[in-house]
Formats: structure tokens, sequence, C-alpha cells
């Protein structure tokens, strides 16, 4: 752990702040953790999302450098002791929000990137759990799990934490200048996504188990057998009342810098919901049923159970299955 | 005439009857189903029914987003539709938010 992890670690809980997001409901963990550490605030948007020491070795080559992708900054988010991720405010949820708003071009840029590293990890996925006979290829197919891991969470702030509270900020605009009627049947067409079609259309919808929904870790579905499924996001959408939405903003006196705002949400917000929806299904139902399988087995031939493995980094198991 | 209000998720109009949500029932559009927790599962099974309401879940929620794909209409957060009895008249309006006990 860095100097700023056992900061984090170290806080009481009179030095952490609580606040409830409006963006997302209680079931769904909407609280959002802060902390001043050396006069920056520090912010923790899933505070039930506890990482194992696996999950965090198998991707936090990437999942922590975030921030060097986005704005070329080193030491934007750490682990604390429990496995909770923290991140200066810059890559909260509002600040990413405000950000992306101001530079839609950099999102979609950024989420092409993105789609690219989802591409390339099918392409990987395919091959694991193929044979694992031995030691060797147990290893073998660890390490390409992980490198699964490390291309799917090269963006995970802006795919996962900026979704919600996008769509809550473009409701809440939406609602201020139309009718409410007008505001949902607009507002609906922006909220759907390929991947579901994908899901309903193979049947998939009333077969995949929802697993322990306080965790997000790898053997989140420990029970779901490997499965791999994908369909494209699209990036470009047309919708029939954009022109008449569009007159009725207009109607309504936005400042500029609203108006900007509104064509802003208008080119993200479907790409945001698409990304996201496409990204649980690959992270809770793809990773982590090729991931848990491949534990299973691995835990056969260590003879240690998955929790054991589970405490353990990737590194560690593939050293043991590589010793044998 | 009652009438409850919540977050529109999925837009459509139903009239129907109000019923719980009970695993493995086949529901039709006569059917208005109040669902206790909203998830992934229990929307995909009410795919027939006229529209499905819950006292929680969210805009976003994964459900939600089948709800949408599924054509159903769908409102959450709807305040006090687990107090209304079973068997009783309800009209949907989810685009206008509003649950009208007839």
């Amino acid at each position: 752990m860095n100097d700023i992890s056992k900061r984090i670690s170290a806080l009481s809980k009179e030095q952490i702040k609580v606040e409830v997001s409006p963006a997302r409901p209680p079931e769904k963990s909407n609280e959002i953790y802060s902390a001043e550490i050396n006069g920056e605030v520090w912010v923790c948007e899933r505070p039930k999302y506890h990482f194992s020491i696996l999950d965090q070795s198998l991707w936090s080559e990437t999942f922590l450098k975030e921030g060097e992708l986005l704005f070329d900054k080193v030491g934007l988010t750490v682990f604390d002791k429990s496995g909770l991720w923290w991140s200066k405010q810059k890559l909260g949820s509002k600040s990413l929000v405000r950000y992306f708003l101001d530079h839609p071009s950099h999102y979609l840029s950024a989420m092409a990137d993105h789609y690219k590293d989802v591409l390339a990890l099918l392409e990987i996925l395919k091959e694991v759990n193929q044979s694992l006979d031995d030691e060797k290829s147990l290893s073998t197919n660890l390490r390409k799990m992980a490198r699964c891991y490390q291309l799917f969470y090269r963006y995970p702030h802006t795919i996962f934490w900026v979704s919600d509270e996008l769509i809550y900020q473009f409701r809440t605009f939406l609602m201020k200048y139309l009718d409410k009627k007008i505001a949902n049947i607009y507002l609906t067409q922006f909220l759907t996504a390929e991947m579901t079609k994908e899901v309903i259309s193979n049947g998939y919808g009333e077969k995949l188990i929802i697993g322990n929904p306080d965790s997000r870790g790898a053997l989140y579905a420990s029970d779901t057998a490997p499965i791999i499924f994908y369909r494209r996001p699209k990036f470009f959408h047309s919708f029939d009342q954009d022109m008449d939405i569009v007159e009725e903003m207009a109607k309504g006196k936005l400042t500029k810098e609203e108006l900007k705002d509104f064509f802003s949400f208008r080119m993200i917000v479907p790409v945001a919901v698409q990304v996201n929806e496409e990204a649980q299904y690959i992270e809770s139902q793809m990773l982590s049923s090729h991931t848990s399988f491949l534990i299973k087995k691995i835990s056969e031939r260590l003879k240690k159970s998955p929790d054991e493995l589970e405490q353990m980094s990737f590194e560690e198991i593939i050293d043991l299955l590589e010793r044998k | 005439m009652k009438q409850l209000t919540g977050m529109c998720v999925s837009v459509g109009e139903a009239e129907g009857v109000l019923k719980k949500y009970q695993e493995g029932v086949e529901y039709t559009k006569d059917d208005i189903v109040v669902v206790d927790i909203w998830v992934t599962k229990n929307v995909a099974l009410l795919k027939n029914a006229g529209a499905v309401l819950s006292s929680k879940g969210g805009l976003t929620c994964h459900a939600s987003i089948i709800a949408r794909e599924f054509g159903i209409p769908g409102m959450v957060s709807v305040k006090g539709i687990n107090e209304i009895p079973e068997g009783t008249k309800i009209k949907v309006d989810a685009a206008a938010e509003e649950v009208t006990v007839l």
C-alpha cells in the first residue's frame, strides 16, 4: 500500500463523510464516501464493493491508471486495506460528468478506445478454459484472464461511475424544460442497449443469474457456466423527436451553456447507457463465469478452496502452479 | 380516485387488475404486476404483463432497461403501491408517472 492508501485505511468513521446520491436507488449502493487527505478530497463511490487480493491483482495494473489515460495524471486512484477503491475528486462521478459535458468528443474517443479493448478481450476469452489438463495450462489460462481484466478495466470510472449520474442529470435537465410526458418519452429512447437486445434475442435473460448484489469481484457469478455473447454498441443514434425537442428547448429560453449541455447530453448519454450495460454483462457474466470456472479447477489442483485463493494474488497462484 | 406517482422507467399505458408478483405465474396484458425487488429475473418473466410497478428500483437499473426492451410500461419508486390490495383495478400512464386506483 502506498502512503495515501495507508492514510485512507487509517481513517475513522467520523473522518469519512457519507453522502447519498439521488442518481442511484438505495438497493444499488447509493452512498458516496469522501474524506480529506493532505488538503485533497478523495471519494469512494462504491463503498459496498470490496475487492479481494485476487481481484486487485488481476486488474489493478490498469484499473488504477485511468487518471493517466484521461488527464495524464498519476496516482488518482488507490485501494484501501479493505479493498475499496478511492479516487481524487477529479475522477468522482459529478466531476467526470461535468468534464465530459464540456468535452463530449473526449468521452466518445475514450469509449471507442474501450470498444477496441472489449473486442481484444473477447478474442482472448474464447481461448480460456479450453484445455485445463495440468498446472501449466491452468497457469496459462490464469494469465489470459488477467489480461482480459486489464483490458476491461482501463476506464472503470468512465464506464461505471459516470452513467448513473449522467442520466440523472439529463433527466433533471429535460424535466426542467419539457412537459413530463414528452421528457419521459424522449429519455426512454436513450436508455436501451444493443447488448440487452442480444441477451433477450438469445434467451439469456431468463437464464442469467444475478449474483451477490454487494459484490463485483472476479468470483461474482460463481454459479454461472462460462458464457460468451456480444453485440456491438451503437455510437450514433437518431430519434424521431430530436428536432421537436430542439424547438422546445429553444422556446424554453436556455442559456448558451445550457444549450451546449443539451447537445453534449444528446451525444454521450446513448453511448454511456450502452457501454455501461455491456460492461455489466461482460463483468458479471462473462469474465466472472470464466474466472470462477478456472479458479474451481485450480482449487482442485492445488487443494486450496476458492475462498483461500481469493486471498492470494494471481502471481502467487501462478507461482504455486508453476512450482508443482 | 386515488392517484400514486413514481418514476417512469418504460413508457406506455395499461389498465388492469393489480397483482403481487409470484414466481412461476404467467401474467397477461390484463395484469398490472407489483414486484417487490426490481431485479432482472423478475422482469424477464413479466414480458406479457400489462405493466410492472415497484416501490423500489431506479431508472438505470438493469431490470429497467430490460423492461424497455420488452416494451413493458414500467414505473419504479411508486410510493404506496404495496398498500394497494390485490384485485384492485388500476390504470397506469407511465410517461405521465401516474398510477390511478379506479
